[in-house]
Order: C-alpha cells, then structure tokens, then sequence
C-alpha cells in the first residue's frame, strides 16, 4: 500500500458541531463525499489507484495496515517497511509537533522510544497530560546519528520537507526515516494519514483528518457566501522583543497563520512583505500604516502577558492612528500550552476562533470552551475533568 | 592665505563637500519611508496628512539620527584603531566588544527570559567584558609590544565569545529563540525610536568627542612606542583611554542596532582616499562618510520593500563591494 499520496476524495466523519454527516463536504477546494461506513476503504482504494499500482502489495485488514507498506513522506521519498515498526523515534526542528500527532493515536505513546529535546521538557502540553513521555529517552538538540541510532528505533520521524544531514547519515546506518512536514492543512492530512500506516491504525487517521475536516468544512460553509468586499483587510503579527515597539514580524505566505486568515474570511495585507522571506519578516509601522487594516491580530511573543501588551498596544499614540487600533478590532491569538496559530495540531482551535472573531454573525454556534473540550477528548482521549483542571487554566484569549 | 587650501582638489576642501553630502542625506532620509506611499514622502504629503507627519517626528526621525550615528561611532572607531593597531584591516569589533555583545544578547534571548532591556543589558555587558578581558589577557602576555598582545588577546576572546554564541545557537529553541537571535545577529534599526536614541547618544558622544580630540594624538600613538615617547606621549595609557572611549561608544549602539559589519572597516579606507591619511582630517571625514554610509544602507533597509531588510546584510553587500573595489584600484595604506 503506497500511504501520503494526495487524495482526491477523502470521507468525512462529520463530528463537528454543526456538521452534517450526510452533506457533501469541502476540503480545501476539493469536493468531498458523504461519510461511508468505513472510512478506510475509499482511503485504501483512491491511494491504490491514484499511487503507484506496483507498490500496493498489502491487504490491508478494515482499520488496520500492515506490512510491508510504502510511504511517500514530506520530502517526497518513498520508504519502505517490511514490518511495522515497534520503535519509533522523533528529531528535527520542532519534534513536538510530531509528538502531539503521535500521542493522537493508542499506539504512539507505547511505540515512542525517544525523541529529541528542543526546550526545557520535550513537550509541556504531554508533560502535563501523559506524564509518561518523561520515561522516554530525551536526546540534545540536534543528536548526531549515533545518539539517535542508540535509541535502537525501527523508523526515526523527522519534522521538516527536506532531506536533512541527520536524515541522510541515518539512510547510510540503515536506519529508515519518514519526514513530517505538518506546516499546512493538506500537508497534515498526508502525514496523519503516514502516521497512521506507520502505526497499522488507518482507522485513528481517518478519525483525525475527520475531525480536521469537520471543522474546516464548518468554516467553509459559513464563509461560503462571502463577497469580497465583505472580507476585512486583517494583518497578523508577533510582537517580538527584538522587533521593538513600532516594528512587528508578519508570517510567511505558505503558513499556517496566513491559511487561517484566508479560510476564516479575511484579506491578508501583509503577502507582498511575506514574499521576501522565507519566515517571518519584519515590517515597521510606516508600512502598517500604509496598509491600514481594519483588523489586527497579535500573536503575542510567549514570555509576554498579553492582557498587558494589548493594554499597551491600544494606549500606544501611534499604534491609535492605525484603523484596527482605532477602532477597538484588535485581538490576539488564543493559546493554552502552546499558541493556536502555530503549525501545531493547535490550529483547528485557531481556524474556529479566528473566523468567529472575524465573522461572529457567521459563526453564530461557536463557543470557544466547547471547542477546546471537543478537540482534546476527540484527539487526545482527556477527560473532562482533566480538561477543566489541566487546560481550560491555561488558556490565554480575549474572545467574548 | 593658504591658496592650496581654497583649491577644490584640497582634502580641506573635500571635507566640506562631504559635510554638504551628510546634509543633503539627512534632509533626503526624512523624505524616505513607506508612508502614504513607498519610498517618497511628498511635502505636501506631510503637510496634508496627520499619521505622515507623526511617523516622520516619532519613528522616521529618531531612525535617521541613529543610523547616522551608528556609521559615525563605527566608522571614527575603526579609523583609530587602524592607526593605533598599525593595521588595515581591523575595526572596533576587533576586541571582542562585538563578538562579546552577539553573545550577551543571545544568552539574554535564551536565558534571561528575552525582554528588550534584558537583551540589551546583557549586551552590553558582555561587551565590555570582551574589553577587560581582552586587556587583562594582553596583560599576562610576556613578549611582544602592547599593540601585538592587545591584538592576539582580542583575537582569542572574539573567538571564545563566537564559539559561545555558536552553542547558545545550537541549544536554542528553533521556534522561539533562533528566529530572535538571527534577527539580532543581521542588525537592524527597526526598533529604534526617540528613549532609544537619547539613551545611547550620551556615550556615543563622550566616545565621539573623544576620538576627535585625541585625533592629532591618534597620529602619533601610529607610530612605534619608543618614538611616541620620545615625542612626549605615554603611548601605552594614551592608546588604552582612546581604544576604551571607541570601544564604549560602538557597544552602547551595538547593543542596540545588532551586528553592523563591514562599516569600521571599509569607511576609514574611503575616508583616507578622499582626505588623506592624517588623522586631523581622517577621524571627521570618517565620521561623515560612515554616518552617510549607513543613513543610506538603512534607508535602503526601511523603504525598498514593504517588510525591512537587515541592516547588516546591506551594510556588508556594499562594504565588500567597495572593498573589493579599493583592492583593485589600489594598496590599502595607512599613512
């Protein structure tokens, strides 16, 4: 079976609030069908037809992959497994965002051997909720092969699209590695659905992209009558310490932040700035100023309280003149452990609040609570109890 | 009458004409910016519209001022610590103050929890550190004159500071700190606004003025110690307050604007191929070449695309340019 092939049709679980099980569905631009009773099989059928037919050797049980299997990964090698692995490990730049997918699926916390540790705790959102992440082997920033090959992993995941030095000095030690790109709505459905090959659960994947789906096809319905001139000029940005009080950065054009805007029923104004690099760019108040937005959102830099920064920011004589600040539409980014903008599996909860603070007449059901309950007993099995007393604390949002 | 003097081929004379360019640049800068539209600000712009002219007196201004000023400070440094260290090829960074600061405000971005005046305290510590180290390790060092074991033990702290900047990197979050600490490590202005610039222009000045006092002095702390002496100097004290007054004035705006390279380097060589080598003219045609220099790299940075270009990538595109041009046409000199 050749997994991460782009699929044209994918099924829908529906299970958002508001969705509809049995109307089509819109992904990303592509028309979606009515939900099946199994949800792996048009999976299975449309990779089979659409990928390489010579690379589908396996049956593959309702639910459940098995070897060998075939994957195509973010930087589009094939990797083939001839058993599923029982030992994974996670590296690159930003493993957590691997880790919060991984911990998505029953099988990704036994399976996890160790991972990379870029701050103080490999993850502080599954240091929180699953204290047994700290009985799995943390490595140093950027291990050398031989640290990661001491882990003894079967596949080595890798957060990037590239093929990086670490991948490459892993292929000559034979040890297989798959990347995960995970900075895009269609670049996580294809490394979920990878994930869920790697861990023979087809069935949790097509669970997840689901619950992705769901949402984004609730936000797509909602904007889906939107003219153009009903869609506020927004500019997004990270106040940043370096950047100072009258300089910001803006997002790059391909990011998550930027898909959120678009899909929430905003104008971005910050694109032509996006273009000269290839992260975050810097831009001063001259250039906010030129384009006026109506509507500003912060993401606030994390060791900042933002309650005080937006007090500033709305005080501030000349961040006043800019027309968002004037008047009053300035919000900032939600965030629990980590923000809600960042290409963490966070950014369903950041697509929801966006375009409810956008369009609140659009978005008339939403309640920002009941999401934040929804996605974390949904993808992460917590409790409610443990929602309320881990996460609901931690979130940092000015949405009424 | 010194009719040599009035001829306009005469260094004196050019002076003038580079003092003219700093104005016109000035007056120029004030009409650059994004707003209303990209690159010039009209006066009827100004006079029209509010929001133009409350960014030209709050965020343009201070930004000109400083950036003409952070060409001066690097330019007149590197100018007297070519001559001092009897080398073309060094600059104010050459002690470690640069090197120093990088790494103050990467530990500060890293680990003392990444505020503005954090950061920029942290830089500035680390520093002046870098001096006193530098000094104290020249110190220690049995052979050699006192401008060879300044310059050996310099070298070795930069060297030390690059290597910690380095970890501090590799440790970073990539996410979070990295980002900040490229950012710093390009140099930029965006930042600045009027608190920012009266804040370092007290040591700025002092470190200014000081150079331009002592720049007939410079002239002969170049030459070897015994002749200084003989010429009524104390050349190793006189050398020390001269570098010191340079090197406290590049790390207050240092700590500011980043890494700023190529600046102290390639300005005095200009300078020198326009007034000559005698620092009584060199140091203030450095400080006006260096101030223009850098007023319009950071022009280029703030207006040429609507997101802002590092200062420090302008500054080193055209520092090498014109470096690789003085190469070609002719010998590097100090005299």
């Amino acid at each position: 079976m050749l997994y991460g092939q782009p699929s044209k049709r994918r099924s829908s679980a529906g299970q958002g609030r508001g969705g509809n099980a049995s109307a089509p569905r819109v992904w990303k631009g592509e028309i979606e069908m009515p939900r099946r009773k199994n949800p792996v099989l048009p999976i299975a059928a449309t990779v089979c037809l659409l990928g390489a037919p010579s690379l589908c050797r396996a049956s593959s049980s309702p639910g459940r992959s098995t070897a060998p299997i075939a994957i195509r990964d973010a930087a589009g090698k094939t990797i083939h497994l001839d058993k599923l692995p029982e030992r994974l490990a996670v590296v690159g730049r930003g493993p957590q965002y691997i880790l919060h997918l991984l911990y998505m699926f029953p099988e990704g916390p036994g399976r996890l051997v160790g991972m990379e540790k870029r701050g103080r705790t490999a993850s502080d959102f599954l240091s929180a909720v699953s204290p047994d992440i700290e009985s799995k082997l943390a490595l140093l920033p950027n291990p050398g092969p031989e640290s990661i090959a001491g882990l003894h992993p079967d596949l080595v995941l890798i957060k990037g699209a590239e093929w990086s030095p670490q991948g490459e000095a892993l292929a000559k030690v034979r040890i297989p590695t798959v990347y995960l790109s995970l900075e895009t709505p269609d670049e996580y459905q294809r490394d979920i659905a990878n994930l869920g090959a790697i861990l023979g659960n087809l069935k949790r994947a097509e669970e997840i992209i689901s619950f992705y789906q769901g949402r984004v096809a609730r936000v797509e319905r909602a904007m889906a009558e939107l003219r153009d001139e009903e869609k506020p000029s927004v500019l997004v940005v990270m106040g940043n310490i370096r950047t100072g009080k009258y300089s910001v950065r803006v997002p790059a054009r391909s990011w998550m932040q930027t898909y959120q805007v678009k899909a929430s029923g905003g104008r971005p104004v910050w694109l032509e700035a996006a273009e000269q690099a290839g992260g975050w760019a810097v831009v001063n108040l001259e250039q906010i100023a030129a384009w006026n937005p109506e509507r500003l959102i912060v993401i606030v830099w994390h060791s900042v309280n933002p309650a005080n920064f937006m007090d500033w920011l709305s005080a501030d004589p000349q961040w006043k003149k800019i027309r968002a600040v004037a008047d009053g539409k300035v919000s900032y980014f939600p965030s629990d452990f980590y923000g809600w903008d960042a290409p963490d599996s966070r950014w369903i909860l950041g697509l929801t609040w966006m375009a409810a603070t956008l369009h609140p007449e659009r978005m008339t059901n939403y309640s920002l609570e009941a999401e934040v309950f929804d996605f974390y007993e949904a993808l992460y099995g917590l409790s409610r109890e443990t929602i309320r007393s881990k996460i609901l604390p931690l979130i940092k949002t000015d949405f009424r | 009458m010194d009719l040599e003097r009035e001829k306009p081929g005469h260094p004196e004379w050019r002076l003038w004409v580079i003092v003219g360019a700093v104005v016109l640049c000035l007056a120029v800068s004030a009409l650059i910016g994004r707003y209303p539209k990209p690159f010039l600000t009209s006066l009827s712009d100004l006079s029209d519209n509010e929001l133009a002219r409350s960014l030209l007196i709050h965020l343009r201004l201070p930004r000109i001022l400083m950036a003409f000023l952070l060409g001066a400070v690097l330019s007149a440094s590197g100018a007297a610590f070519q001559m001092i260290f009897r080398n073309p090829l060094v600059d104010s960074g050459f002690l470690g103050v640069s090197q120093g600061a990088a790494f103050g405000a990467s530990l500060g971005i890293v680990y003392f929890g990444g505020t503005s005046l954090g950061v920029q305290a942290s830089a500035a510590a680390f520093g002046f550190l870098g001096l006193a180290a530098s000094y104290l390790i020249a110190r220690r060092i049995r052979w050699g004159d006192w401008v060879f074991r300044l310059l050996l033990a310099g070298i070795s702290i930069a060297a030390l500071y690059s290597a910690g900047t380095g970890v501090i990197k590799y440790l970073a979050d990539p996410h979070k700190e990295l980002p900040d600490i490229t950012f710093w490590l390009l140099g930029g202005l965006w930042s600045v606004t009027w608190p920012d610039f009266w804040q370092v222009l007290p040591v700025a000045a002092l470190g200014l003025s000081v150079i331009l006092l002592m720049r007939w002095r410079v002239n002969l702390l170049s030459m070897r110690d015994e002749t200084a002496f003989s010429l009524g100097l104390r050349p190793g004290r006189e050398r020390l307050f001269v570098l010191s007054a340079a090197v406290a004035a590049t790390a207050v705006l240092v700590c500011k604007a980043g890494q700023v390279t190529w600046v102290g380097l390639i300005v005095p060589h200009i300078a020198r191929r326009l007034v000559g080598a005698d620092a009584r003219r060199l140091v203030p045609a450095s400080i006006f070449i260096g101030g223009i220099f850098v007023l319009v790299c950071d022009d280029l940075a703030r207006a040429a695309l609507s997101g802002e270009i590092p200062l420090g990538i302008l500054t080193s595109l055209f520092g090498t340019a014109v470096f690789i041009a003085l190469l070609s046409t002719r010998r590097l000199k100090l005299r």
